[in-house]
């Protein structure tokens, strides 16, 4: 597990790609894109993103850091022990599913 | 426990989740329903975001629930919902490499189902006139009562005058009021999907075809709704830029 920099506009991860990393926001801003739809992530409530990680599925998102931006990066099984039963995990499967339920149309 | 009927009633917030030990039940949103069978939660979303479920919840038949937390069903919630990911990926448009297969259609050939109920009607609406504005008042002329009629001379003009746009204004219009006073969505999707076909130059006829095509598949509970959302979105900004 790491801390890690993102500058404005540097891509964090593409729908698509198999990834490696659930990141948790440390600071900045993150916009998180699902279909056409665009999400914005702050340090405000701690949230991590990237959980497709966790079934070894390819990212469903495209993450895009807005500002500088600190994160955490950790594999799954760090996630699994460090985060997924606290606050951090339950919003990150809230937000999770709260962008999934928009990009549907559900809410 | 064990049951049949409704788990959670419409507006309610529900407090516990629960998931499927046996049995099927029933969830509805936005008029799509989802039948949710063993190993599914119900009322996911509602739960996890803590919003009042639309309409009921019911067990179709004998169910059995059990109650779980999501602590220790986190990966199964995960892959559930993952699962309706993919939904968004099968129903989104690339914006880059807008096609014609986005459309989606479940066949092109839309004339065969027209021309049957043509001749299970056996309607004679006669030859469509050779001139273009004597051929619009003929079918301007016929009412409700001939609608059968009305889209096979319709169907008939857009191939006679196949560069006329009034062949597109007719299509819609004539796949509306099919819509409305015979309540057949067949005919009135292939209409429509026929604008698109033969007038993908006339942008705003496009984009009246679409959104009524997102209305139609909206009511009947098809996520196809969502696509021609989509399109009707591109096409209005394209309009926006023409403009």
């Amino acid at each position: 597990m790491e801390t890690i920099e993102v500058s404005a506009g540097e891509e964090i991860f593409k729908a698509g790609e198999v990834g490696k990393y659930i990141y948790v926001i440390k600071s900045g801003k993150v916009k998180i894109s699902v279909g056409l739809y665009d999400f914005f992530i702050t340090a405000q409530e701690p949230v991590a993103f990237g959980l497709e990680v966790l079934l070894d599925k390819p990212y469903t998102e495209t993450c895009r850091a807005v500002e500088e931006t600190k994160l955490i990066k950790c594999e799954k099984q760090e996630f699994l022990d460090m985060y997924a039963k606290t606050e951090v995990g339950k919003n990150s499967l809230v937000e999770f599913v709260r962008r999934t339920a928009r990009a549907l149309g559900w809410i | 426990m064990r049951l049949e009927g409704t788990i959670f009633k419409a507006g309610e917030v529900p407090k516990r989740l629960f998931k499927i030990v046996f049995g099927t039940v029933r969830e509805t949103r936005r008029k799509t329903y989802h039948d949710l069978t063993n190993g599914d939660f119900v009322a996911l979303f509602e739960y996890l975001l803590q919003i009042p479920v639309e309409e009921d919840i019911v067990a179709l038949e004998e169910t059995e629930l059990v109650e779980v937390s999501w602590e220790d069903e986190y990966l199964n919630i995960l892959g559930k919902v993952y699962d309706l990911r993919e939904i968004i990926s099968q129903t989104s448009v690339d914006v880059e490499r807008i096609v014609l297969d986005d459309f989606q259609f479940e066949e092109t050939n839309f004339d065969e189902y027209l021309d049957q109920v043509e001749a299970l009607l056996t309607l004679s609406a006669g030859e469509l006139p050779d001139d273009k504005d004597d051929a619009v008042k003929l079918i301007e002329s016929l009412e409700e009562d001939r609608l059968i009629t009305k889209v096979n001379l319709v169907k008939k003009f857009v191939e006679k005058f196949p560069n006329e746009e009034i062949g597109a204004k007719m299509l819609i219009e004539t796949a509306a009021k099919v819509y409305i006073v015979l309540g057949d969505k067949y005919i009135s999707k292939a209409l429509l999907k026929k604008v698109l076909f033969l007038f993908p130059d006339s942008p705003s006829y496009c984009l009246e075809a679409v959104k009524t095509l997102e209305s139609i598949y909206k009511e009947e509970g098809n996520i196809m709704w969502r696509k021609y959302g989509k399109i009707a979105k591109l096409l209005e900004a394209k309009l926006r830029g023409d403009n």
